[in-house]
């Protein structure tokens, strides 16, 4: 009874802290502030889409940058040469990508470990040089500027506007919690659990007789799908998209998250991603010093905390539990006590 | 026209030959990409052009580069890749890359962003064979890089130690059950795969100049060539980046030069595809 009790408890808790996280632009007036919380959203999204296929597959991608860059430049094309809104530009960017993740997961997917990070990095690259060099379509190196911003939603008398960032926070809030329910959703699943075989053991997992090669394929194309919202997102909140935002170090910023975080865990995901987008915009105060941290930072954490943060909370949570119970058997009346009950 | 070509692709394949060398020799070993590599070619450039500053010989300044490659090499390892041994490799991966990110700042921190061209004794001058001219610069490129293929080779099966590394790459428990010291060997194959790196480094600077970031790209290839030779593959590794740099150096002429780095990017989606044991790669049966 106390147990259900607790539960029910929790999910209260649970759900008015994500109510009042739609608020939060009531009280963070900084719109500096707003914009970095913006960002870390948009990285969580990443970072989530990433973490299916690394964390709960075990197929490692240095390419994810490039499926947000797709996403991206899908919205900002159609934005900008057939004035598309935000509404429909982000279903066409999500199959976009998602197309193309398929493709990338079906040639890639065959290789072993090694051999699909190269190969990610490979196709990482050729799109980056594909968004620089295409001028007629990608306005080369200096992108595209001037995408509209998503259109005001009418409910009522009320009328939801996208122009600012604490205006489009909220809009971003709700499509995190939507990866994340579809996150969670997944994992819980049949097709879940075949990944997560699959990620502890490919061959027993064959062996069981679960289509290795079709759940990996699948499961890149979701993530690749996550990217291409979070590049459709990012596009109609930063109005402007530019090749050098999709390089390969944003590949490596999102599998850095991912790592961080601790990976196969949605918590892992958010952490991970705020962890390293406040680091690197507290690091602004010192501009010539900023990369040299964050990589020492990358570096630091990756040797102490190879299983990321979360691993690090369960690690704490462990110990304290053990001496929890190591203080319970050193008094021998309540241990008796305890055992006979 | 295709003379020019044919020497320009051979000078380029040399520099993707020696920074080949350093990929496949830590894959050998520690079965991973080391992917600050391309730091230690920028290093090396960087060291020697603070050296010319500072008035040295040129031949000391290019030897100091060398061996501050090497030393930058043989640091990773001991400070950080030592210490993840037991770790996932793709913990190693995300070291790498953070590695990468704090050598290209600090470079950048000390030295600035703006290119500078490295100074040769025979850049100026030019040999002149029937009618064309062949700048001295690259002959040496060509001879520098030949004598270190030789030099690696005789090491790798003349020497004891040349032989505990192939030991190591074929077993490294195995070669440690035999009383070699496997933490050594990996500190010399680090050190000679950075060397070889850093001077490629080195060679570059006085034709495409020296910046904190000139080692994105040349990592990319030196570790494309490696794929294609066959990764672990020594001599594969050379001959493939003589081979890529051919290719590069010929396929920039028909296509735009903007995506002339996508030229390697393809190839090595290419060789993944269609044979990911290299060119010159035996099938490795997987083992269950």
């Amino acid at each position: 009874m106390i147990q259900t009790n607790k539960t029910v408890y929790r999910k209260f808790l649970l759900i008015l802290g994500v109510i009042a996280l739609f608020f939060l632009p009531l009280a963070v007036t900084n719109p500096y502030v707003m914009y970095v919380i913006n960002l870390i959203l948009i990285y969580t999204l990443l970072a989530l889409g990433l973490d299916l296929i690394v964390g709960y597959t075990g197929q490692v991608s240095v390419g994810h940058g490039a499926f947000f860059g797709i996403g991206a430049y899908v919205a900002a094309i159609l934005s900008k040469n057939l004035g598309f809104s935000f509404w429909v530009n982000l279903p066409l960017s999500i199959i976009v990508t998602a197309l193309i993740g398929f493709i990338i997961g079906f040639i890639g997917l065959k290789l072993i470990e090694e051999y699909l990070v190269m190969a990610t990095l490979a196709f990482g690259t050729i799109i980056w040089l594909v968004f620089l060099n295409w001028t007629d379509l990608t306005g080369g190196p200096m992108g595209i500027a001037g995408i509209a911003s998503p259109p005001p939603i009418k409910i009522g008398t009320f009328e939801f506007v996208f122009f600012q960032y604490q205006d489009y926070y909220p809009l971003l809030l709700l499509f995190v919690f939507l990866g994340i329910l579809v996150t969670r959703l997944i994992i819980r699943s049949g097709f879940g659990r075949a990944c997560t075989a699959i990620r502890d053991d490919e061959l027993a997992a064959q062996s069981m007789g679960i289509p290795v090669f079709k759940t990996k394929v699948m499961m890149f194309t979701i993530s690749a799908a996550f990217c291409g919202a979070a590049g459709a997102l990012y596009a109609h909140f930063l109005r402007v998209v530019s090749p050098e935002t999709f390089t390969f170090s944003m590949s490596v910023t999102i599998l850095t998250m991912v790592m961080i975080g601790g990976q196969g865990s949605i918590a892992g995901a958010v952490i991970g991603a705020s962890i390293l987008t406040v680091s690197s915009e507290v690091l602004r105060e010192t501009p010539e010093l900023r990369m040299i941290i964050y990589g020492f930072l990358i570096v630091v954490m990756i040797m102490f905390f190879p299983k990321g943060m979360m691993g690090l909370f369960q690690l704490v949570k462990r110990r304290l539990q053990k001496r929890t119970l190591q203080a319970a058997e050193t008094t021998p009346e309540k241990e008796g006590l305890s055992y006979e009950h | 026209m295709f003379v020019d070509q044919l020497i320009n692709g051979i000078v380029l394949g040399s520099i993707y030959a020696l920074m080949a060398i350093g990929y496949t020799m830590v894959w050998n070993v520690l079965r991973f990409i080391n992917f600050a590599h391309g730091e230690v070619y920028m290093g090396g450039a960087f060291v020697s052009l603070y050296l010319l500053l500072l008035d040295t010989p040129i031949w000391l300044a290019y030897l100091g580069g060398v061996c501050a490659g090497a030393f930058l090499g043989y640091l990773m390892e001991k400070v950080v890749y030592m210490r993840m041994r037991k770790a996932p490799k793709l913990n190693l991966l995300i070291a790498a890359i953070g590695i990468s990110i704090v050598l290209q700042n600090v470079a950048q921190y000390i030295w600035g962003a703006t290119p500078e061209r490295l100074n040769s004794p025979f850049l100026s001058k030019n040999f002149t064979v029937g009618d064309m001219e062949i700048n001295q610069h690259y002959v040496f490129i060509i001879i520098l890089t030949i004598l270190v293929m030789i030099v690696l080779e005789l090491f790798m099966n003349r020497t004891l130690m040349g032989k505990a590394v192939q030991a190591a790459s074929q077993d490294i428990n195995a070669t440690q059950l035999m009383g070699i010291n496997a933490n050594k060997i990996i500190s010399i194959t680090f050190a000679i795969g950075s060397a070889a790196g850093a001077l490629a480094g080195i060679l570059v600077g006085p034709v495409f100049l020296v910046y904190p970031t000139m080692g994105v790209f040349a990592g990319l290839k030196g570790f494309t060539a490696s794929v294609m030779g066959g990764m672990g593959n020594i001599p594969g590794a050379m001959i493939a980046g003589l081979l890529l740099g051919l290719i590069e150096s010929f396929a920039a002429g028909f296509i735009s030069s903007g995506y002339r780095d996508a030229v390697a990017m393809v190839i090595l989606l290419f060789i993944l595809l269609v044979r990911p044991q290299g060119i010159f790669g035996k099938i490795i049966q997987q083992k269950v």
